[in-house]
């Protein structure tokens, strides 16, 4: 029975000094505490009633999903709200919301690691984690929202003997491209930090199932420093690559309104606006996640309230970005002189889904600026909830995009109001059963925390005294 | 900038009155966030209302495995001469509505009838046809149809057969025979059908004392008791729109409801297109709203009841403007009534410009009055004609005395006699007397005290069910038969299917009646040889053409004697206030009419030209009243006449006369079938029966009282699904004009293309080259000027493609699937006093297609000669084209609408979907493809006559039904084609072409013509619509 | 696998400084053999132990641009060489729309380059390696710092021992790994064998359907549309008693494709007036009407009666060689028995046919029975003159 309560009682500021020293600490034995405190959560025989209960709740969600997944396929896609004019409903909205999510992991990991921000070590491994989860979740609702699900695999360009090829000149396409990539590089990166880990999981393993599963995901690892060097190597590239990938894959989503003429999508200002929102979520998002987490697993010497004040200055900053996007687009509307484009932002603020609008603009713009205040950029509370209404806001923000601008367009003739129904709500939930079930199997079972990395920027990992870039 | 282009601007445009309105409560149920309504997605998927959706079940798969299909060929082993299998015929034939005859040819492919046009040939029909015609072959494969004898002694229903029926009727009738048929009576749809005479005078013949009653809910007998007072005998007005400058249209749907519409539609179109002579003027006065009212262009609304009160004054005003004399001389002008509606200035107005306007016109001036007005009136209308020398000209009044006539006086002695039990055996040969009888007589009840009940009717039906035999009737495209148009033109009606379930036709029946075998074809064939003479050659081209002759009435001539009236009944002239009685008048619906074309699903969700409802009729009523009874569309109503009383859901129609209700007839029926209502398999009925509310005393309109109940039910129509904030209806009023271009006349003349230059935008030009259309260009045009908003393209197209019904609930969702829908804006700054406009709108088979570009798997692309072209197999229905369509003209299958053929018993229903065009399954995306396969079709011609497509070989069904000609289809690249002439008129333009996506389909901007001293002057600027 | 008695020698460090100290004090050694394990990259250690750059980049580079260019290649082929639609009226190939894709495609090939080709440069995964024998190595992957000099090292000898205690290792151990070591488990091999049979069984069992015959109807997943809920030409249909969808025109019905039923002249389509037989032909001859009788007689009676009318058509003679017993030979329209036939009769046999000529009314319209009438007259006509 692990002790989970090992480095409860040190303050979050003592703990803070652990990985960032003020000056020169001797200790080589953290490398070992790094290991221990990382380790013992999958090495225990049960993990803390609060996860059974987590997982519990998850699965049951998992399990709805998969019962509207059925229904759908069978009765078709009119057991949803979707209509005309609003031909695309929650499923295009949670996709998009997904995605979004899905942009922090692998942002912090490479981007940061670019920027050799070494306090992205704490978090980067379940960001990582998170990102791949929601990319599953967001991949699923393109795939079934189509009509004729079972022919989805038309999209991919595979040789048939009718020469029927796919598209090129469609977003969608793109995005089908896009988002495929993201997934695979994103997963790659994640299993690549992940192997010397499991390498230590591997050593420290007392079962031979154990010994089994975590060596043959360890592929063989040693450490040898010649692997070292060709894996620091590798590892740099492709944070150099997911870096423009992680900018360009929203982009892509955010063709999917630009590139079409519908009032409220056709806009040039999508691309950027679309991955400052991106980023936004995706850090509230591991927001969300880390608060529990680190309570749970007593890694709080590892995410230190360092990391979630940085977090939070990040989500103040892109959430100033997308309120000035929100600000600039209708800008634009007006100064374009197009009615049908005016009409449309009108519409968004004062029309029927003005509450929508009014939610999206309070959660995404105004909440996050409590964190102008140091005491509520470090209280807990405070920031997890303003994370929840980050994560709403930038749902009902996609669900505005999507929604309001189709539902009253070019014809008056054709307006018409969405109304979802319960098997929206449903599966909505049901994505979240999943992301969640995959998550807590993650933090069960697997290192949340990278600790090679983290053990890479303590003091003692560097022969010529403290590096001092490394505590900025 | 003249006062009127200024009229123009004032025009803030709007669809139907929530969006003027701005009270709180009002603003309250735009604020809730999801409104209620039949949301409930999978629950009623499970209800058994057969075209609605069906249940998981079949939905992933139509075939039983995963392999193909084996299909078989059974051919004929014996080929009829002149047959190619897959080659579709064509036969003439007709239906009758309401003693009525349509001319029709029935596309027949390998002998089934699949679709139903109008015959060119015939005067009555040129081509176009009513959407009832339309819904025909629906109608053929109901499979709600009747299927067998049933005997009903007992009160229970036992299967029976013609065999047993006919020994019943052996003994029955020879009883009867001795007794000279006292005790007997008939009950017979009013019909002008020769043949059909023949038989009855042969039945009256045996059976001297029996009473034969003619009964028909929508019978015109006001109108002859009216021409009878003026040519002392029965005469049928037969009007000639093309030949009048000034068209007068009192209380009468002449271009919707009236059963020679088609042919008045031609005529009013003939002189509604600036460049085509003069343009004439239509003045409507009327108490409903009206498809005539809404294209006229001026419109007083007046309760039924004032229109007698209004001709007086005309009279007067034309006798004071002079040059007009009346036999009862300048008397009547003293006498007129005057104050109450007279004294509003828009009334005085309108009559003073109608006098000068009518008098100017004399004898091409045109006076039309509907049936529902008192023969007095009705009679004064005609005398108007007569006076202003317009007879002949305009109008031709035709001698009709011969035809059987519905005599209400009949109808109420037979009940009487009922009651009485005098009656012991009752035949109704077809029609549903049970149901659509006047609410006054208790006709069910009085029906159920005849012993012997037999009934023959399509359907088992109310009648049917209060019967004790039910007899299967043929449909009309089942039996022989022959029939007289409006104008008496001798029509014949060959058979283009054998009965499917055994029905026989009424003449069949007379003839067991009277114990005699001879067959219909006989019959028709003999009395049509008496009439014009026998010759075997002579009968095939008749019966081939479906013309047996020309019109069999006379024309009079002659001008009356004496032309005096009596002093019109001095009618109420009080403009009506909040608490007086309401005057409900009783209008033929123009979706099932009296309610025989209820349990048609096409006609169901085929949007009412006006009020764009469906599945429902409603109470309607002005806004003003709607405000002063404290109702709005929706409420429930408890309407009482006489004591009788009827809950019926208002809607509220904008520029109907105040204090006035109009009550659709035809719905609320309990035994219609799965889709109009069946108590037997609880399926509740589509809208309210208002029979129960009318009179035998006064069918046309009569005084009641209404109460609203408190309860609210919902009212479904394809526009305004929900209702539109004002926000929202500012937006429209901005881009309207743009979208529906309209001018007055004097507009048009001082610069013809102001619709060109309607919208500033930007020289269109294109980064690439674009697509060069070597070979054909398809291209389409619809003129908004003669387009009456009649609905006909709607219902055809969904005949021709194929359209699946998908129920009120999904419509409710915006779910319905027409391909082109008929846009219908209400225009003007008061609700009571608006003006409709009508947009027909399709696909635009855009060259630059913005559907196409974003779709993933290249499921719309266009064809070489520019068709947007939809292939259904290829799609994967993503929805993203129907997003990126700005026309919103893209159909999606929710589900999969046609499952129910797959149903026990509707597999019948197969037999009629148009095998030429692909029966779409669910996930699909649809939309109108210019009927590409009659595109094909046209071109195999030509290519085994080894020549070029000529222009006018190709109609799509939409320009085919049109009855003003307003849809034209060709090739843009034949300098001779009507089509390039129209896109190449200054009235042409582009929806939307600012986006240069270059749509194929062209409108011309509807051109109006209203009197100069009624136009009016511009009060908002600020609405101002830019000029180019 | 033959593996020497001994591996190699592991010395264990416990910090940064010493393993890379340890590590320049053994390059100097000139050993080429060894190497240093840690628990994360340690900087400086590269320089220590001289590591050359890897290619790594240079491969991910070239990777990265054919993926560029496979991505391009891809979007022409397909959408602008091998199916060319016509698509909002845009090019068929038009570099902006197809960027997004190469971009992706870039990326995707450069990821996956980078990724495995690291993992086969480091050679791994591998199943074995002798080192996790020593009991301290695993302290490795913890926070220990090993450095292991292998006994293949020509230098590897009792100075090793010697050299390693003076760079300070704590503690110091030789590997040993047993004789057999390093052969995969049988039990294992036997699985692994297992699973790859049962992976080939897929493509077996294609392949087999694929040259194998079957009387079942194809195999087919997606039946949307094939089926149709309509009825096509001929179909069969179970809702009528006779099994067909067709049915056939009602008796003194006329379609308006039936012209050619409401001829003007008398017996037009019986051939016969009153009961007597046509003595002159009930249509207007003209010469297009003899073309057309020309051409159709060749097309209907040449087969039989010969293209010269004289009975001496292909069939008949095919039928004589083969020696049918049944074949009567057809009429030779020459004789003077068919001569006199009035032209009534002459398209009544063509109507109804006559002894064993079947009637030709359902292949040849009336009016080209009369026209074939006509031509034939002509032929006779001639054949006479000569």
């Amino acid at each position: 029975m692990a002790d989970f309560t090992a480095v409860k009682e040190l303050t979050d500021a003592q703990l803070d000094d652990l990985v960032h020293p003020p000056q020169l600490v001797q200790g080589t034995e953290k490398f070992h505490d790094i290991t221990e405190s990382v380790c013992v959560v999958a090495e225990a025989h049960r993990a803390p009633k609060a996860w059974y209960v987590a997982f519990g709740i998850a699965v049951t969600f998992l399990g709805i999903l998969g019962a509207m997944i059925f229904h759908l396929v069978t009765t078709g896609v009119g057991v949803w709200g979707n209509n005309q004019p609003v031909a695309w409903g929650w499923p295009i909205v949670n996709f998009v919301f997904w995605v979004g999510i899905g942009h922090a992991g692998t942002l912090i990991s490479a981007v940061l690691f670019l920027f050799r921000q070494g306090w992205r070590t704490g978090i980067n491994r379940f960001a990582e984690a998170m990102t791949i989860f929601a990319v599953i979740c967001a991949g699923m609702f393109p795939a079934i929202h189509v009509g004729r699900i079972w022919v989805i695999y038309w999209v991919f360009p595979i040789p048939n003997q009718m020469d029927m090829w796919p598209n090129f000149r469609s977003p969608l396409l793109w995005d089908v491209f896009a988002v495929s990539t993201y997934f695979t590089v994103s997963l790659l990166f994640w299993y690549m930090g992940l192997v010397p880990d499991l390498a230590t999981q591997r050593d420290r393993a007392k079962t031979k199932l154990r010994k089994m599963l975590y060596g043959a995901f360890a592929l063989g690892w040693n450490g040898s420093n010649r692997q070292w060097h060709r894996y620091e190597r590798a590892y740099l590239i492709l944070a150099a690559l997911a870096t423009p990938l992680v900018l360009s894959v929203h982009s892509v989503v955010s063709f999917d309104f630009a590139i079409s003429q519908l009032p409220g999508w056709h806009t040039t200002i999508f691309p950027p606006y679309f991955v400052a929102g991106a980023i936004f979520s995706g850090f509230a998002m591991v927001m969300t996640l880390a608060v529990p987490a680190r309570q749970l697993f007593g890694l709080k010497h590892l995410i230190t309230m360092r990391h979630l004040e940085l977090i939070n200055k990040v989500i103040m900053a892109t959430g100033m970005l997308v309120g000035y996007a929100y600000a600039m687009e209708a800008f634009m509307a007006w100064y374009s002189g197009n009615k049908y484009e005016g009409f449309t932002f009108v519409n968004r603020a004062f029309g029927p889904y003005a509450w929508a609008y009014w939610i999206m603009v309070s959660c995404n713009v105004i909440s996050p600026q409590i964190f102008w205040f140091k005491k509520a950029r470090r209280s807990i509370p405070i920031m997890f909830i303003v994370s929840i209404f980050v994560n709403i806001g930038m749902w009902f923000e996609r669900f505005v995009i999507v929604v309001t601008s189709l539902n009253r367009d070019f014809l008056p003739s054709s307006w018409n109001y969405f109304t979802p129904t319960i098997v929206d709500l449903l599966t909505l939930m049901g994505s979240f059963g999943l992301f969640f079930t995959l998550f807590l199997l993650f933090c069960r079972w697997l290192p949340q925390v990278a600790m090679a990395e983290v053990k890479n920027v303590m003091p003692a990992a560097h022969a010529h005294g403290p590096d001092h870039e490394e505590d900025q | 900038m003249s006062s009127l282009e200024r009229s123009e601007s004032t025009r803030t445009y709007w669809r139907s009155l929530q969006h003027l309105e701005n009270s709180p409560e009002y603003q309250e149920m735009v604020a809730k966030e999801f409104p209620a309504g039949p949301e409930t997605n999978w629950t009623d998927s499970s209800r058994r209302r057969f075209l609605q959706i069906m249940g998981a079940s079949l939905a992933l798969s139509t075939a039983s495995s995963c392999r193909w299909q084996k299909e078989t060929l059974a051919p004929f082993a014996d080929r009829p001469e002149n047959w190619v299998p897959g080659k579709p015929r064509h036969y003439a034939t007709s239906m009758e509505v309401a003693g009525v005859g349509q001319a029709l040819v029935v596309t027949s492919y390998d002998g089934r009838p699949t679709k139903i046009e109008g015959n060119k040939n015939h005067p009555a029909s040129l081509g176009a046809t009513s959407s009832f015609a339309q819904a025909g072959t629906l109608g053929v494969y109901d499979p709600d149809r009747s299927r067998g004898v049933l005997s009903l002694a007992g009160g229970k229903e036992t299967p029976s057969d013609w065999k047993n029926f006919t020994a019943f009727a052996k003994v029955e009738f020879a009883a009867l025979k001795a007794s000279q048929g006292e005790g007997l009576a008939i009950i017979a749809p009013l019909t002008s059908s020769p043949s059909l005479r023949a038989a009855q005078e042969s039945f009256m013949a045996a059976f001297p004392k029996a009473q034969w009653v003619n009964w028909d809910a929508t019978a015109r007998s006001q109108e002859l008791a009216g021409t009878e007072i003026l040519f002392g005998k029965a005469a049928r007005p037969v009007y000639d729109l093309a030949k009048a400058d000034v068209v007068l249209i009192l209380d009468e749907d002449l271009l919707g409801t009236h059963p020679d519409a088609l042919r008045n539609s031609r005529g009013y179109a003939a002189r509604r297109k600036p460049e085509v002579g003069k343009m004439s003027r239509v003045w409507s006065v009327e108490s409903n709203h009206s498809l005539t009212g809404g294209i006229s262009d001026h419109r007083l609304p007046l309760r039924s009841s004032q229109i007698g009160a209004f001709l007086v004054a005309l009279e007067s005003e034309m006798i004071q403007q002079g040059r007009f004399k009346v036999p009862e001389g300048k008397a009547i002008a003293k006498g007129a009534p005057k104050g109450g509606f007279l004294a509003e200035a828009k009334a005085a107005n309108f009559i003073t410009a109608l006098a000068s306007d009518l008098l100017s016109a004399k004898k091409n001036s045109l006076i039309a009055v509907g049936n529902n007005q008192p023969a007095e009136v009705i009679a004064r209308a005609h005398r108007l004609n007569i006076l202003l020398g317009s007879v002949g000209t305009t109008v031709t009044y035709k001698d009709v005395s011969t035809l059987s006539t519905v005599d209400i006086n009949q109808v109420q002695a037979l009940a009487a006699s009922m009651k009485k039990g005098a009656v012991k055996t009752v035949v109704t040969l077809g029609g549903n007397p049970v149901y659509d009888m006047p609410g006054d007589l208790g006709f069910a009840e009085a029906f159920g005290k005849v012993k012997t009940r037999i009934h023959l009717g399509q359907y088992f039906d109310e009648t049917g069910v209060a019967s004790t035999w039910h007899l299967p009737q043929a449909h009309f495209l089942e039996s022989w038969s022959d029939n007289l148009t409006w104008d008496g033109t001798w029509t014949l009606a060959q058979p283009t299917l054998n009965p499917l379930w055994g029905g026989r036709s009424a003449a069949d029946v007379i003839g067991i009646l009277l114990n005699q075998e001879d067959s219909h074809e006989s019959r028709v064939r003999k009395v049509w040889a008496a009439a014009f003479g026998d010759g075997e050659t002579a009968w095939r081209k008749a019966v081939q053409l479906g013309i047996g002759g020309a019109s069999v009435f006379a024309d009079l001539t002659a001008r009356p004697k004496n032309l005096a009236l009596p002093d019109a009944t001095p009618a109420t002239m009080a403009v009506w206030k909040a608490g007086a009685a309401l005057e409900v008048s009783f209008a033929i619906d123009a979706s099932v009419h009296d309610g025989r074309f209820a349990n048609s699903g096409w006609l169901q969700e085929l949007p009412d030209p006006m009020t764009k409802l469906t599945w429902d009729n409603g109470a309607l009523m002005a806004p003003s009243t709607a405000d002063a009874l404290g109702v709005t569309t929706g409420s429930m109503m408890t309407f009482t006449v006489d004591g009788r009383n009827q809950d019926i859901a208002v809607y509220v129609m904008p520029g109907h006369a105040k204090g006035a209700v109009t009550l659709p007839m035809g719905y609320g029926r309990t035994e219609a079938g799965h889709v109009a209502g069946l108590s037997a398999d609880r399926v509740t009925p589509a809208g309210f029966d208002v029979y129960p509310l009318r009179g035998s005393h006064a069918l046309g309109f009569t005084l009641a009282t209404a109460k609203a109940t408190g309860e609210d039910y919902l009212l479904v129509s394809t526009q305004d699904h929900h209702l539109v904030d004002e926000i929202g209806m500012k937006g429209r009023g901005d881009r309207l004009g743009d979208l529906v271009r309209t001018g007055d006349l004097s507009k048009w003349e001082e610069h013809p293309d102001f619709a060109q230059h309607q919208v500033h935008h930007p020289p269109l030009i294109s980064l690439w080259e674009e697509h060069k259309y070597e070979g054909h260009r398809w291209a389409m045009s619809i003129d908004l000027s003669t387009c009456t908003g009649c609905s006909s393209c709607t219902i055809a197209c969904q005949a021709e493609n194929n359209i699946p019904v998908v129920g009120k609930s999904e419509v409710f969702k915006g779910r319905e699937m027409a391909w082109i829908r008929m846009d219908r804006y209400f225009i003007g700054d008061d609700p009571d006093e608006a003006e409709a406009t009508h947009q027909p709108v399709s696909c635009q088979q855009c060259e630059n297609a913005p559907c196409e570009q974003v779709c993933p798997v290249a499921a719309t692309t266009h064809s070489s000669e520019g068709l947007n072209d939809m292939v259904y197999n290829r799609c994967i229905g993503t929805r993203y084209c129907a997003n990126n369509c700005p026309y919103k003209v893209r159909r999606f299958n929710f589900f999969n609408n046609n499952l129910v053929v797959e149903e026990e018993g509707a597999e019948v229903l197969a037999l009629g979907k148009n095998p030429e065009v692909t029966v779409r399954s669910r996930g699909v995306m649809e939309k109108c493809t210019y009927c590409v396969q009659r595109i094909q079709a046209s071109r195999y011609e030509a290519t085994l006559e080894k020549r070029e497509i000529q222009d006018g070989d190709i109609t799509p069904a939409c320009a085919q039904v049109c009855p003003t000609n307003a849809i034209h289809f060709g090739d843009l690249n034949d300098d001779t084609s009507v089509v390039k002439a129209d896109h190449a008129n200054d009235r042409a333009y582009a929806m939307l072409g600012e986006l240069n996506n270059k749509p194929r389909t062209a409108f011309l901007a509807r051109i109006r013509n209203p009197h100069p001293s009624l136009v009016k002057h511009d009060s908002h600027p600020k609405d101002a619509i830019k000029h180019g | 696998m033959t593996t020497p008695k001994t591996h190699g020698i592991i010395a264990e460090f416990d910090s940064v400084d010493a393993i890379i100290a340890a590590a320049n004090q053994v390059r100097e050694a000139g050993y080429t053999k060894w190497d240093c394990h840690t628990p994360f990259p340690v900087h400086g250690l590269d320089d220590a132990m001289a590591i050359k750059q890897t290619k790594l980049p240079w491969l991910v580079l070239v990777m990265g641009i054919s993926g560029c260019l496979g991505g391009m290649f891809l979007q022409w082929w397909t959408n602008a060489y091998d199916y060319v639609y016509i698509i909002s009226g845009k090019p068929a190939w038009s570099l902006p729309a197809n960027i997004p894709v190469m971009f992706e495609m870039t990326i995707l090939f450069s990821a996956l380059t980078a990724f495995f080709s690291m993992w086969i440069i480091n050679n791994l995964p591998k199943w074995y390696n002798p080192l996790f024998h020593a009991a301290s190595f695993t302290k490795v992957t913890d926070d220990r710092f090993v450095l292991a000099i292998e006994s293949r090292d020509p230098l590897y000898g009792e100075a090793t021992r010697g050299l390693l205690q003076s760079a300070g290792a704590l503690a110091m151990e030789e590997v040993n790994p047993p004789e057999d070591d390093g052969l995969m488990p049988s039990k294992l091999k036997g699985w692994l064998g297992v699973v790859f049979s049962l992976m080939l069984l897929p493509p077996v069992m294609i392949a087999s359907s694929m040259y194998s015959n079957s009387s079942e109807p194809r195999v087919h997943l997606v039946p949307d549309m094939d089926s149709q809920m309509s009825f096509g030409e001929q179909e069969a249909s179970s809702f009528f008693a006779d099994g067909r969808s067709m049915r056939a025109p009602i008796a003194g019905t006329y379609a308006q494709e039936d012209d050619h039923l409401l001829g003007e002249k008398p017996g037009y389509y019986t051939g016969k007036e009153d009961g007597a037989y046509l003595t002159a032909l009930p249509v207007e001859v003209t010469q297009e009407l003899m073309a057309r009788g020309q051409e159709r007689f060749g097309i209907y009676c040449g087969v039989c009666h010969g293209m010269g009318g004289k009975g001496d058509g292909a069939v008949s003679r095919r039928a004589q060689k083969l020696e049918m017993a049944t074949w009567v030979q057809p009429a030779d329209l020459h004789t003077d028995l068919v001569k006199v036939q009035p032209p009534g009769q002459i398209f009544e046999t063509m109507t109804n046919g006559i002894r064993t000529m079947p009637g030709y009314a359902r292949q040849i319209p009336v009016q080209d029975r009369w026209a074939i009438v006509l031509y034939l007259q002509a032929l006779q006509r001639a054949s006479a003159g000569e």
